[in-house]
């Protein structure tokens, strides 16, 4: 419709239109200013003659109406005087304006009289609203048509005769101010339709582009509807909205179509929705074939559940119209419709009903289960997706149960959820599988039975085992470490109080993670080990009840699972088998250390063990604590080899003897260390490691064990000060500060009396 | 806006599709002036043709609600917006009126902006006028509108005067246009 | 007054799969301002919640941790008193108090902090202060049978500090007190 021109050519026809619009109507003012009706009138015409131009785009055309409308106001105001003053009656105005010479500067002034005229109430609304609704079908130009009914629309905006108005006549007014706006609405329609269809084939896209600029002046009309309080539901479902979708689906057009649904849903209330579901529904598969259906469709259903949390009293008119029926039926016959709509969209209305149905029925599992069915209907026969905004809209649905119900229990109820997952390639299987997880973290759920566990472990396959053609390769190390571990926190949540069924549960979780090969047992096996060793101990806690061969649990079977379970472990590079390495061979000397205290400590605790078996034990550890890499660490394993051969416990060992030897070992081994640290001059002493040594001499005096003797300790404390002196660095504070707190603490003994302190009262401290 | 021009108020949604017009006559000093309320679209999707009637507009109110922080956050987006597309002479001394609406909502129990946040924010754009109103059962919606035809009615004219070459102007009686977004 | 939040052996996730929901919802980010952990996290994910309830973290190494960069043991000053952590696998016999009290001598603190035991314990011993605090999960433990989860809070205020014991037992959280006054007779 415009003549090709560049922008600077289009910013100059609206200065001159601007010029034009300012010059006329400074003339117009001027009459005003001096009561010249006649002027008045030829000036205004002058300056409305400008809206005539066609070179101007929907924008700018804007901007120039503005500004006539500006002026326009001022000619009202002053037709307003006239008639006021009874200078001029509004019938003679009426008339007048008439006498313009060109259709829309006389429509223009017409509709502005037609103001002044309802204001003045010499004539009812109806009549001279219909009267202008009829007149401005003398345009027929889109663009100007639709300006023209635009500023009928806005200046009858306020004198419809609606209910509770001043301009309300009779019964019929409400259907009179309906009927007006409904006409000029369909009016306003055909012509922005129309539009579409004029001027030459090449410039299909540029009209598209302004029509879509152009569409609010239509919707307005909408609004302007859903304002006139009159129209009650009745009204809306008997007259306004039939009407509305008969021009929409009969329009034909597409842009009009999606537009114009969008404005229904949003300038309507929601009750209004939610009673005349049926009617709107029915619309949509009439629809044109391209129409983004789902965009719309979807905002209608968010719209709804919203309403439905936010006012809960209407839940029983959403049951009573049948809501979800309703919109599951027509989501259905949507895409029956559609055939061309891609997977996306599909699935985008999916989860808009979920949504809609988790906020409005939100004890309807089975329409949970109904629209992932229908879901898994629409993906049948189509392979792993591979679209990712589809993918994201399952995730999307597949999310949807679990924050609702907090509670994937529920969601394991759901037949249809892992026959959607299916439809997941491998990596967004993952990102389920550990959204799944979350929620079980998040909400600390226990899953109790074994049947649960086996569909739990069917969702989250992806991070239990390789799936086919998987490429986990580019799968990075910290992720990998933080799904598995994942996978470890979650079988703690894998509980039952009954021991049977624990045992069951026990062997479900190690029938899966079994399958995990060696990456990620040495994640998931100890969760299972020290979930297996709790139910030990729960049956030991019952005394007697496990005797019989017929009990099903027993700890015999679970150690037969665990035994199963670690031999596993032991084919694959695992804990277990570093520790052993580790003790012949790591070069780590900390993770050898951190070894034998954890072997000492153990044996320390073994009672189990025969005498013979016992000594073949210690001697070993002895052994390895004294081929440590560092003089330190050697001596430290060493004097803690000490405890080995004196235990407290009834029938406890009590060798000390070998205590003496043991401490006599570490003294030796310190004394080395210390002529090391002589030879390498400024490196810190090992005068701390007598002092530690020493405390072991206390530990064991108290004991009773005759073989250490006041006067060995009385040597010890000598020796220590001789080789602080000697000690070629400054006195590190640390040991200065070890020293005397241990001859404190042996003063401390002292003072106590008693036994103790008769025994301490020989050693001399100073 | 309906409340004020109609005294009406419907607790229903309905979204506002390009801008809304409304008129009002007041009296002001013993004379009668014809307002102008435009309200402009809340979402932008429904604003199609821009927002050419901010041009010329002598009082700009902004409308947010107490309930919502986005509301309040989103002020100085529709501010400037309004600075940029009106353009005034004077954008530092335009007149802008703040309404913080709503106030009636759950007794208060739902308020999130505080009253002393939103004077703050008045004072650091130079003093706007602040009011806490209901549209629902019209608190403050009377002052603030004389508040509102106060503060336009100081704002020189800002349209630029077409001058003919033989003739001197003579002012006319103006109508004055507010412009908001309730 | 400072607030010093002690725990350790969560063993976290090869023996338990969190920390109770309980103790999450009464340990709030802002409330305290150490933490010491005696060890066995085991893992990052851990190591982040930590810190984000109190940036001022203190950790020594478990024999289960995975991160070897956490010392043997560590001294650190809160107020007038000095605290000592280790996680306690190098100490033989495991828990055993009199050798506790060496290690306590020497690190030379007021307050020697262990776990490995998965029991809680405190005793005032030779003027100061042993605690262990037990397992915040309550994980399994070969040396404690029926672990029940608990940690400790240091109230730290002047000379004195109030040790606050929770521990969860059938589901409820259980809190004890244990009062202590640091004498002016202690070392320096």
């Amino acid at each position: 419709m415009l003549p090709d021109g560049g922008a600077d050519d289009e910013e100059r026809w609206l200065a001159e239109g601007i010029a034009g619009v300012q010059q006329n109507a400074f003339y117009m003012h001027r009459a005003l200013d001096s009561n010249n009706l006649k002027d008045a009138l030829k000036y205004s015409a002058q300056m409305l003659s400008e809206l005539r131009t066609s070179r101007l785009s929907p924008h700018k055309y804007y901007d120039l109406y503005m500004r006539a409308f500006d002026e326009m106001r001022k000619l009202e105001m002053f037709f307003r005087e006239e008639t006021r003053r009874g200078s001029c009656s509004v019938v003679d105005l009426y008339e007048l304006v008439q006498h313009a010479g060109n259709v829309l500067p006389r429509l223009y002034l017409l509709c502005t009289v037609g103001s002044v005229y309802i204001k003045s109430k010499e004539a009812p609304a109806k009549d001279v609203l219909k009267d202008l609704v009829e007149m401005c079908r003398g345009i027929q130009h889109p663009l100007r048509g639709l300006f023209l009914r635009s500023y009928l629309s806005q200046i009858s905006r306020d004198k419809l005769p609606d209910i509770g108005s001043e301009y309300e006549g009779d019964a019929d007014s409400i259907n009179d101010a309906v009927e007006f706006v409904l006409q000029n609405f369909i009016e306003m329609n055909k012509l922005w339709v129309r539009m579409q269809h004029q001027g030459p084939v090449r410039e299909k896209e540029k009209r598209g582009k302004e029509r879509n600029e152009l569409r609010d002046l239509v919707g307005k009309n909408l609004h302007v509807l859903s304002q006139i309080e009159g129209v009650d539901l009745d009204m809306y479902k008997e007259t306004v909205l039939p009407r509305i979708l008969e021009q929409v689906v009969n329009c034909k057009d597409e842009l009009a179509q999606f537009y114009l649904m969008d404005c229904i849903i949003q300038v309507f209330p929601d009750e209004y929705h939610l009673q005349t579901l049926e009617t709107l529904l029915s619309a949509f598969p009439q629809l044109q074939p391209n129409v983004d259906i789902k965009t719309v469709l979807s905002q209608l259903m968010d719209r709804l559940s919203s309403y439905a949390a936010a006012s809960p009293e209407v839940l029983p008119e959403f049951l009573q119209v049948e809501a979800f029926a309703k919109f599951s039926n027509a989501i259905g016959k949507v895409i029956e419709a559609q055939v061309d709509m891609p997977v996306v969209g599909a699935v985008t209305l999916y989860v808009s009903l979920l949504t809609f149905t988790l906020r409005v029925h939100p004890d309807r599992l089975d329409y949970v289960d109904q629209v992932l069915g229908a879901c898994v209907k629409k993906l049948s026969g189509n392979a792993k997706l591979e679209d990712s905004r589809a993918t994201k809209q399952i995730v999307a649905l597949l999310s949807a149960p679990l924050e609702k119900y907090s509670n994937i229990v529920t969601a394991l109820e759901l037949s249809n959820y892992p026959r959607v997952m299916d439809y997941l390639d491998n990596s967004t299987t993952k990102v389920m599988a550990l959204v799944i997880i979350q929620s079980i973290m998040k909400n600390t759920t226990c899953i109790s039975t074994s049947d649960k566990i086996e569909a739990l472990f069917d969702l989250i396959k992806g991070l239990i085992k390789d799936m086919d053609g998987a490429q986990d390769d580019e799968l990075d190390d910290e992720d990998f470490k933080e799904e598995q571990n994942s996978v470890a926190r979650l079988i703690h949540m894998l509980h039952n109080d009954d021991h049977e069924e624990m045992l069951k549960i026990l062997c479900t979780v190690q029938k899966h993670i079994l399958q995990g090969g060696p990456k990620r047992l040495p994640f998931t096996v100890p969760s299972l080990v020290f979930s297996a060793l709790k139910l030990v101990r729960r049956l030991q806690g019952q005394d007697g009840d496990v005797i019989g061969e017929d009990v099903p649990a027993t700890p015999k079977k679970i150690f037969q699972i665990l035994h199963q379970t670690i031999e596993a472990l032991s084919c694959v590079p695992s804990p277990e088998l570093a520790l052993r390495l580790y003790l012949q061979c790591a070069e780590d000397s900390k993770a050898q250390i951190t070894a034998i205290h954890l072997i000492i400590g153990t044996l320390q605790r073994m009672s189990i063990f025969g005498v013979e078996n016992r000594d073949t034990l210690t001697h070993k550890t002895t052994g390895y604590s004294a081929k440590l890499l560092k003089k330190p660490d050697q001596c430290r394993a060493v004097y803690a080899c000490s405890h080995l051969f004196w235990t407290d416990d009834q029938d406890g060992i009590m060798d000390g003897e070998r205590v003496l030897l043991c401490l006599k070992r570490a003294l030796r081994i310190a004394n080395a260390a210390q002529q090391m640290a002589n030879v390498t001059r400024g490196s810190s002493g090992s005068v701390a490691l007598f002092i530690e040594i020493l405390n072991k001499y206390l530990y064991f005096f108290e004991k009773g064990i005759p073989e250490i003797t006041n006067t060995v300790i009385q040597d010890l404390i000598e020796l220590i000060r001789t080789e602080k002196q000697s000690e070629n660095s400054v006195a590190d504070p640390s040991t200065e500060a070890f020293f005397a707190s241990t001859l404190r603490y042996i003063e401390f003994q002292k003072q106590k009396g008693g036994s103790i302190g008769e025994k301490y009262e020989q050693i001399k401290t100073t | 806006m309906n409340q004020y021009v109609n005294k009406k108020f419907s607790n229903q949604y309905k979204a506002t599709i390009g801008a809304d017009f409304l008129t009002k006559e007041v009296q002001f000093e013993d004379r009668l002036f014809t307002l102008q309320i435009w309200d402009t679209a809340g979402q932008e999707r429904f604003q199609s043709l821009g927002v050419a009637f901010y041009r010329g507009a002598d009082c700009c109110v902004l409308v947010y609600d107490v309930n919502s922080m986005k509301s309040f956050d989103n002020l100085n987006n529709w501010r400037e917006e309004f600075l940029i597309q009106a353009s005034p002479s004077d954008p530092d001394n335009f007149p802008f009126v703040l309404l913080g609406n709503k106030v009636d909502v759950d007794d208060g129990n739902s308020r999130v902006v505080s009253e002393k946040k939103a004077k703050a924010w008045c004072a650091s754009k130079g003093n706007i006028p602040y009011f806490e109103t209901s549209a629902k059962d019209g608190t403050n919606v009377e002052e603030a509108f004389q508040c509102i035809v106060k503060n336009a009615l100081k704002n020189e004219p800002e349209e630029e005067l077409y001058v003919p070459d033989t003739v001197d102007v003579v002012g006319g009686n103006r109508a004055q246009r507010s412009s908001g977004c309730c | 007054m400072v607030l010093v939040l002690a725990l350790g052996d969560l063993h976290v996730p090869h023996r338990a799969a969190d920390l109770p929901a309980k103790f999450k919802s009464m340990l709030v980010p802002g409330k305290i301002q150490h933490i010491i952990c005696t060890g066995n996290l085991c893992i990052k994910e851990v190591h982040d919640y930590l810190k984000s309830l109190c940036p001022d973290l203190h950790i020594t190494r478990g024999e289960y941790d995975e991160d070897a960069r956490y010392p043997e043991t560590k001294t650190l000053t809160i107020g007038q008193f000095k605290l000592g952590l280790c996680h306690g696998h190098q100490v033989v016999p495991w828990g055993d108090l009199d050798s506790l009290a060496m290690l306590q001598r020497q690190l030379d603190v007021d307050i020697l902090v262990t776990g490995h035991t998965h029991q809680f314990k405190a005793y005032k011993h030779e003027g100061g202060v042993v605690i262990n605090p037990g397992s915040a999960t309550g994980a399994y433990s070969s040396i404690t049978y029926d672990v029940n989860p608990s940690f400790v809070l240091m109230d730290i205020d002047g000379l004195r500090v109030v040790v606050y014991v929770y521990e969860l037992i059938d589901g409820e959280v259980k809190v004890d007190k244990i009062d202590f006054k640091k004498t002016a007779t202690m070392h320096a």
